[in-house]
């Protein structure tokens, strides 16, 4: 729960801080967005949908209580941003007065399973994106470069070795340094 | 018995061990169930990193979608 773990940065979300709404905003806004694109709804409501969840998490913080026990950040993200996604459904329905309910939307209890297996694939690329980004800081931009060739764009690694001008070996002890170093990173974030 | 380094077996995957190597490599795998899980281990690793990437670039254009609205604010 890093980020309600942040005593600084809690309180400036608690005071209306741009900043803080900022840092979150860039931190979960994309994956909230992709969570509306798996209820297909429209880019304007995946607009509004990322601002409501902003808000509605940003309400939720005066009366936040830190409590790990009872259970983890992801899963309360997971409940604002559901009910966020039905508010928006529903309004779509009375505004087209319609008495049936579309199909492909949220309602499709028979899709549940498809789309729980999205959220974590989605939840899985946010944990990887984030420990890319800390990679980014604290890795040679060389050595990531070649797993980023090799593992994630599926780059042959003697081409990669052309490309850098470097030996095959090094590509191949890159991968594996920067993986390593993944691996540790994602296990930490996976759970928060 | 002497284990295959996480290495050569990435290199064994890729087809980019010499004739030999790859010779004692496989000799040992037939007879090795620790290093033949770990192998099959690197290949399942190696296809979830594929499909987190597919997602990873959703999530950019998500993020180059967000940078076009007024959620960030100044």
């Amino acid at each position: 729960m890093a980020f309600v773990t942040d005593p600084n940065l809690l309180a400036d979300i608690k005071k209306g801080d741009n900043a803080a709404w900022n840092l979150f905003a860039k931190k979960y806004g994309a994956l909230i967005w992709l969570r509306g694109s798996d209820y297909h709804l429209t880019p304007d409501e995946q607009e509004q949908l990322t601002q409501d969840v902003l808000v509605s998490f940003f309400k939720a913080q005066d009366n936040f209580e830190y409590a790990p026990e009872k259970g983890r950040f992801r899963d309360y993200l997971r409940q604002i941003i559901k009910n966020c996604i039905f508010q928006i459904l529903r309004k779509r329905q009375q505004d087209s007065n319609n008495e049936e309910i579309q199909e492909n939307t949220a309602f499709d209890e028979n899709d549940d399973e498809a789309k729980q297996k999205r959220e974590d694939e989605e939840w899985m690329a946010h944990v990887y994106s984030q420990a890319l980004a800390e990679l980014k800081r604290t890795v040679k931009p060389r050595k990531l470069q070649s797993f980023m060739m090799c593992r994630l764009q599926n780059k042959r690694p003697e081409d990669v070795a052309k490309f850098q001008k470097v030996s095959l070996a090094t590509i191949y002890n890159d991968c594996n340094e920067v993986m390593e170093k993944l691996t540790e990173l994602v296990k930490t974030l996976k759970d928060a | 018995m002497k284990h295959i380094s996480e290495i050569n077996l990435q290199r064994l995957l890729d087809d980019n061990l010499s004739l030999v190597q790859k010779l004692i490599c496989k000799h040992h795998l037939a007879k090795c169930d620790e290093c033949a899980a770990k192998l099959e281990a690197v290949k399942t690793q190696r296809q979830q990193l594929l499909s987190i990437a597919k997602d990873l670039t959703r999530l950019q254009e998500a993020e180059t979608a967000i940078s076009k609205t007024s959620i960030l604010r100044k």
